[in-house]
């Protein structure tokens, strides 16, 4: 049994859609969340490390979400030997969005919208 | 309790501290349930085991065993928080594969280089080093045995393998992997400030404004730095950062600006950004004129290879014979102030540090060729980019820079320190901040970011370099052995004054046969070195010896002769020293398997077998020329040994580390709680050879620049490490130091000082033109910081018409390095090996591949075959192809050359020349 805290970070404005997005996720459990900072608080059970790594990997993947962090793991009962640690690991590479950039003369009069890191679905 | 309403209890638990991590609130009932979960469960701090950023971490216990691990809410580096490597700190150790007994490779009962590895007792296997050792060190001397050691090595670790290898076998031939990685930064501080390590620390992200990133990936190589900069940004909307990068990478998805550069393309971006600083009247004429002086230095300074192609492959001899001559090409010549096509030798290989200080007006004379328009052309790296948009972008990154108001803060790793002038580019980053008078204060600096946990703690604090003696010294300088000598109760000249054979030229020496022995600890230097099909051949082939130590079996222990089995982190005490300069400590938590054994006692434990008579009497060490000593000698010192009280029989373990003053410090500790001491435990004693290494390597520090706090400071329960200069106040509390070299903050710098870059090194040097020294004898400097102008010099090997492809190589998210704690050596038949090799999807279409074809890719010193990847985190501009190294199924340091920073002695990892076609 393995057992994830996840700090997922939404953009707040969109915190809906991330809320329905994780509640769709197989062994996710959203517990706590706070609309202003856009925080949400995930609990996670994987049943070894590969769907562990992967279920990190669909959350950071999400639309909407800016960042997501690992606060806790629990691994206690867990038998010992995983040998497929790296090739989950290394799966966890999510294809990046091809999102255009603003011109660079832009840069010094542009608005503060802050850019979304993962923009598309 | 069933196993279901214990499974929620944990969840609870978790969704607490996750909760709390967030600063949101957690309700009674849920703490409540939280505690009913780990009940029985004990709680201590402990520090990542990855990268240099040092978060503090709170490890969980049951039953003998690590259960759980939580980024530590306390830390003030992560606060709470971890990232994917760091996440699996305690689950590192629990792997199918763990070596737990010694394995020698053997034939018919004995050694023998082409056998089979077989498991062995500790006994045969310190034997058959010891025999080994013996053969080399008497037949070599003092330069035929080596050490490799690491930035992963725990101070007190590093420490002793100092020890015994300087004072006790009086060899430098000593060195860490982080030559391999901050060696450039090393120089680039001594060379600008006089003294190692950054005036800034982690609480300038939340106080800046501007983020500058210069060949550094933060959102994949220091993931929680990365988080608190988004935050910074989330949270103050006026942030903006800028991405100085060979290809678009995860940093570049935040990053509001990304400016793809071609190799070497910062050397004259830097001075492009300098020169408008001077030009647009940006520059702190007062701080300046008070605490700078202006510099340059030699050009002709070669690329740190081999000066002959006696053991070049044919297909490299080319890119080595430019070694000796470079044909300029016609940005060198714009840049150096030189023509097209001269024919420089390069003189100044043997001095290539050498440098003097210039006037203001020479400073400007040697900027003025790096117009925009010159350093868009050498610099655009994307050929796809239009050359308007790129000049749009380098204008707006010099308006970061010359606004006066702005906070700004740059930050690079390994694009620059990797790098064949990585020196000069550390020296060009600090010039920026120096000029505008922005450095080593709230929000504002040039912050050179360390790689490793402890490479900043262990490697270059303790000084387990070829050159090197703890806090600063080196072994070339009479006054810094003297007192190395004295803290160690060494009789005079023990210490050998020739620097030693750095890590590169370790293993050119096991391929030369200058070097028969060489132990290795905590890295995999067959997987992270640069052309590696000769090392990996050297190991094999010629008669040497190579020992590793490591906690899984990798590709340097598969080379090896022996491998001995190590503890993991939270196997025993330790200290690591992160990029800011926090040491941090932690307690042994568990003990080690079966009959694996803390690097500490391995070289205790092969300490005793030596004795004086065998390591104090005249010793050849060729090349030694140092004033009072004979050349190329280091003279017997044994009767002043017996005069100090110690006989020719006294072992190396007796007068190194079980010394009476170490014996005194005993063991058990009441600091240590309850906790094992497995170093103490296969000693057999009852001394502390942790708290006592420590407090002896103290010494050095105190009053010397480098003060660290007493032992049980850093491991208090309340405490999350220390940044040096620590001070003890008269109210015995310790006080730290943020910001280094300015008054108020630094213990060092007096009050009216304002600021005192009071580093010692390099502190007086000759005054010329930008052309040269006008007059030899060095001119005091003290206090001050160097401005340097450095010139553009294109890379020693470029895509050809054979060879068309840029070939960059790094490191991904998941994998820490070569892999050996992220991953598993395979045991099972792969169908495709893990690491992919990013490439444009038009580049790869003109090859006839597409998107999870297997390819060849080349170079003059290799190949291998890999996936093609043509999507994915690293969007490589045309032209550049990109490689992470943490694979062991695809060697691709077998493909990278082993040009040098002639200066510092790292390598280039991240430039070299390839071609790829279907596998």
């Amino acid at each position: 049994m393995n057992i994830s805290g996840i700090l997922v970070v939404a953009d707040s404005v969109h915190i809906d859609t991330v809320l329905a997005q994780l509640a769709t996720l197989d062994g996710i459990e959203v517990r706590q969340h706070d609309r202003a900072s856009g925080r949400i608080v995930v609990v996670q059970e994987a049943t070894d490390v590969g769907a562990e790594i992967a279920g990190f990997g669909r959350i950071r993947a999400l639309p909407h979400v800016l960042a997501a962090d690992l606060v806790c793991h629990y691994f206690g009962d867990q038998p010992v030997a995983e040998p497929q640690l790296e090739s989950a690991l290394a799966s966890l590479a999510a294809p990046a969005p091809a999102a255009p950039r603003p011109p660079a003369e832009a840069f010094v009069t542009a608005t503060d919208a802050i850019r979304p890191s993962r923009g598309t679905p | 309790m069933t196993s279901l309403t214990r499974r929620e209890l944990l969840k609870s638990s978790i969704a607490a501290t996750t909760a709390a991590a967030a600063g949101l609130p957690v309700s009674q009932a849920v703490l409540a349930q939280g505690a009913a979960a780990e009940a029985g469960w004990k709680w201590d701090k402990g520090v990542c085991r990855m990268c240099g950023t040092g978060c503090g971490i709170q490890v969980g216990i049951a039953g003998g065993k690590v259960v759980a691990t939580k980024g530590d809410p306390d830390a003030p580096v992560n606060r709470g928080l971890n990232c994917i490597k760091g996440y699996f700190n305690g689950k590192m150790m629990y792997g199918a594969d763990r070596l737990t007994q010694p394995l020698m490779r053997m034939k018919d009962g004995r050694f023998d280089k082409n056998g089979a590895f077989t498991p062995v007792s500790w006994k045969v296997a310190f034997d058959e080093m010891e025999r080994q050792f013996r053969r080399h060190y008497e037949s070599k001397g003092p330069t035929g045995v080596s050490f490799i050691g690491s930035g992963q090595h725990t101070v007190e670790e590093g420490y002793a393998s100092v020890k015994l290898m300087k004072a006790g076998f009086r060899s430098n031939t000593i060195d860490p992997n982080s030559r391999l990685c901050m060696a450039a930064a090393v120089a680039g501080f001594l060379q600008t400030f006089g003294a190692d390590e950054p005036a800034n620390v982690y609480d300038d992200i939340e106080l800046a404004d501007t983020f500058v990133l210069c060949g550094a990936n933060p959102a994949e190589a220091h993931p929680v730095l990365w988080s608190r900069m988004t935050d910074r940004k989330l949270g103050h909307k006026s942030t903006r950062i800028f991405n100085i990068t060979t290809y678009a990478n995860m940093s570049s998805d935040i990053a509001d600006v990304d400016i793809v550069i071609r190799p070497n393309g910062d050397l004259a971006l830097m001075n492009y950004l300098a020169r408008e600083i001077v030009d647009r009247g940006a520059v702190n004429a007062d701080f300046v004129a008070k605490h700078c002086v202006f510099a340059t230095g030699a050009v002709d300074i070669g690329y740190g290879m081999r000066n002959t192609t006696k053991f070049a492959f044919d297909a490299e001899k080319d890119t080595v014979a430019k070694e000796m001559v470079v044909v300029l090409d016609k940005h060198e010549a714009v840049g150096q102030r030189r023509q097209a096509g001269q024919k420089v030798e390069q003189k100044d290989r043997g001095a290539a540090g050498r440098h003097w200080q210039i006037s203001f007006d020479e400073y400007r004379k040697g900027l003025a060729p790096y117009t925009l328009d010159f350093v868009a052309e050498v610099a655009k790296g994307d050929p796809d980019e239009p050359i308007d948009a790129f000049k749009a972008k380098l204008r707006a990154l010099a308006d970061a820079y010359c606004e006066k108001s702005r906070n700004i803060l740059t930050f690079w790793t390994m694009g620059v320190n990797q790098h064949q002038r990585g020196t000069w580019v550390n020296n060009q980053l600090y010039a920026l901040h120096l000029l505008t008078g922005k450095h080593g204060i709230p929000g504002n600096g040039g912050i050179s970011l360390t790689g490793q946990p402890s490479a900043c703690g262990t490697a270059r604090e303790v000084g387990t370099f070829a050159h090197r003696l703890p806090a600063g010294m080196v072994v070339d300088n009479p006054a810094h052995r003297a007192r190395a000598e004295k803290i160690w109760s060494l009789p005079p000249k023990t210490l050998n004054p020739r620097i030693g054979q750095d890590q590169m030229a370790i293993l050119q020496g096991l391929e030369d046969g200058s070097v028969g022995f060489c132990w290795i600890q905590v890295t995999n230097p067959f997987q992270s070195t640069p052309n590696l099909n000769h090392w990996l051949k050297a190991a094999r082939e010629k008669d040497c010896f190579i020992v590793v130590a490591d906690i899984y079996p990798t590709v340097s222990g598969k080379v090896a002769d022996l491998i001995l089995p190590a503890a993991y982190m939270l196997e025993k005490w330790g200290m690591y020293g992160n990029a800011e300069r926090r040491t941090q400590a932690w307690r042994a938590q568990v003990t080690p398997p079966g009959e694996a054994r803390t690097d500490l006692w391995m070289l205790m434990e092969f300490s005793k077998r030596f004795r004086l008579k065998d390591v104090w009497g005249e010793k050849t060490v060729p090349g030694l020329k140092a004033e009072g000593f004979a050349d190329d000698k280091l003279p017997d010192v044994l009767a002043e040994a017996v005069k100090m009280g110690y006989t020719p029989e006294s072992t190396l373990y007796e007068v190194l580390f079980a010394r009476p003053e170490h014996r005194k410090v005993a063991w058990p500790d009441p600091i240590a709680k309850g906790h094992p001491n497995p170093t103490v435990a296969a000693l057999g004693e009852n001394w502390f050879p942790e708290k006592a290494l420590f407090n002896e390597y103290r010494q050095f520090t105190v009053n010397f620049q480098y003060d660290l706090a007493s032992f049980d400071a850093y491991h208090a329960d309340a405490v999350r490490g220390l940044r040096w200069p620590v001070i003890q106040g008269a109210d015995g509390k310790w006080q730290e130091t943020r910001w280094r070299f300015s008054e108020g903050n630094d213990p060092y710098v007096k009050k009216g000082e304002g600021f005192n870059f009071y580093g010692p090194a390099f502190k007086a040097v000759p005054v010329g033109t930008i052309d040269g020294p006008s007059d030899p004898k060095p001119v005091p400097l003290a206090g001050k910081a160097k401005i340097f102008f450095r010139p553009y010099a294109a890379p020693v090997e470029q895509p050809d018409a054979n060879y068309d492809l840029w070939l960059t190589t790094g490191r991904i998210l998941e994998h820490w390095h070569t892999g050996s704690m992220t991953r598993r050596v395979p045991e099972l038949h792969r169908a495709q090996p893990s690491v992919v090799m990013y490439m444009h999807p038009e580049d790869a279409k003109k090859r006839g591949l597409k998107r999870n074809d297997t390819a060849w890719v080349e170079s003059r010193r290799g190949k291998v075959k890999i996936l093609v990847e043509t999507a994915g985190r690293n969007r490589v501009p045309r032209g550049t192809v990109s490689v992470a190294f943490f694979d062991e199924a695809v060697l691709v340091n077998k493909l990278v050359l082993d040009a040098l920073d002639p200066i510092s002695r790292e390598p280039d990892f991240k430039k070299c020349a390839c071609k790829v076609y279907r596998a």
